[in-house]
């Protein structure tokens, strides 16, 4: 169920819709162009989105990324990216 | 803010250039009198729609360089803006734009925002006030609280550079400051005001067509300075009334970088406007990196402190100023 909403989310980053910025305490915002809202984001999020927005749409491989950065059980990291994809997709 | 003629050309135009941030944008179609009626400045009073008839109006930076990327068309009220992020901008007006009861247009707000974020400057829906020698950016949305503030700052003996619109950028030596961007504060009539606005006492003078009080900023430049550092930056958050007490509460900053950009011109952080989007992030970045930040929360103080007297709101600020809490940081009052 949450794969087609990666891929959605990726779209909406080819297609410009979708833009990052970065702040250097690793949180950020994400502007959505199109329906015109900032999604303000912590860390974990932005580097997530980051991840999708570089062409990373395979959800087992996105948790893989976020085991390694943050250290953490692969359960927790499958677990937060689901969420947080799942989250993210009904907010575009 | 300087309104100066442009180089002699056929058709008019003028300068605006900020000494403060070294940056001069070029309008090629509007006038110096028009543009000091836009901006509140004087001037004389001009019909938008009548440019339809005179071409499209060019704005752009004085240095022009001339990388094109991809024209993006953004279609407004007041006129159609074509835009390439890192060139010039263009407003073409028709028969059917019309320009709403705030007498700045949108197309000209956006044009002139790009040029300026081409320069590293923001355009920022913000107060700017000053309060015992610091400046403090007050953001926030219509009915917020930022005229209510600027008016009680002035009441308390402080200052303030404008109760709307802002530039925002960084000095020479890389200091946070605002410069005002409009020739006049206006009040909105009803509770605050009448303690706040009273004619006789702060120079507000009632505007003659609307329900508002005008001050112009040339009336006093003692106390209305059309630039200051920026010493803390402030999310006005005001829901429905005014708390007893005036507080102060943490944010983040990723918080407070969208509600920047959502005071500014949000288009111009999109990948469309890469040249832009650079330049904005980096202020960004810095302005939530080195001011103090937060939340706050006006209560009646703002308009019921005596004579004189500072507003606990003003005391909460320069207490959170004074000991340069870093963002995310600021006690809650």
């Amino acid at each position: 169920m949450s794969q087609p909403a990666v891929n959605r989310i990726q779209t909406a980053f080819e297609q410009g819709r979708l833009t990052i910025s970065r702040l250097e305490d690793g949180s950020g915002v994400v502007l959505d162009v199109d329906r015109e809202q900032l999604l303000s984001m912590n860390d974990t999020a932005l580097t997530i989105v980051e991840a999708i927005a570089a062409g990373r749409v395979s959800l087992h491989g996105l948790a893989e990324m976020l085991q390694r950065r943050f250290e953490c059980s692969s359960e927790r990291a499958e677990c937060d990216v689901l969420e947080f994809v799942k989250r993210l997709d009904a907010a575009l | 803010m300087k309104i100066l003629p442009a180089p002699a050309e056929q058709r008019p135009g003028c300068v605006l250039r900020s000494d403060l941030f070294g940056v001069s944008v070029r309008i090629h179609g509007i006038g110096v009198p028009q543009a000091r009626y836009l901006f509140g400045a004087g001037g004389q009073a001009f019909d938008w729609t009548e440019l339809a008839a005179a071409g499209p109006v060019e704005v752009a930076l004085e240095s022009e360089s001339a990388p094109a990327g991809e024209d993006c068309v953004t279609e407004l009220a007041d006129g159609t803006v074509t835009t390439v992020s890192g060139a010039a901008a263009r407003i073409r007006v028709g028969a059917g734009h019309r320009i709403g009861e705030d007498r700045f247009p949108d197309s000209l707000a956006l044009a002139l925002a790009q040029q300026w974020a081409r320069a590293g400057l923001c355009v920022l829906h913000a107060a700017g006030i000053r309060i015992a020698g610091r400046g403090h950016v007050l953001v926030g949305g219509k009915g917020q609280g930022k005229s209510t503030l600027t008016a009680a700052a002035l009441a308390a003996g402080g200052q303030a550079v404008s109760d709307d619109w802002l530039l925002i950028g960084t000095d020479d030596h890389a200091t946070p400051c605002m410069e005002r961007l409009r020739g006049f504060l206006m009040l909105r009539r009803g509770w605050a005001a009448s303690r706040l606005g009273d004619p006789s006492g702060s120079g507000f003078q009632p505007h003659p067509h609307r329900h508002r009080l005008l001050l112009s900023s040339r009336s006093d430049p003692q106390r209305l300075p059309a630039s200051s550092a920026i010493h803390g930056l402030w999310l006005l958050e005001r829901r429905a009334g005014w708390p007893s007490a005036s507080s102060v509460h943490p944010v983040l900053p990723a918080t407070v970088m969208s509600r920047l950009m959502a005071g500014s011109m949000p288009l111009l952080y999109s990948s469309r406007f890469p040249v832009e989007h650079g330049q904005l992030v980096r202020l960004m970045a810095r302005l939530t990196d080195r001011l103090p930040l937060g939340r706050l929360r006006p209560g009646v103080d703002v308009v019921e402190a005596k004579d004189g007297t500072t507003p606990s709101v003003f005391s909460l600020l320069e207490e959170r100023v004074a000991v340069g809490a870093p963002a995310g940081r600021v006690g809650s009052g």
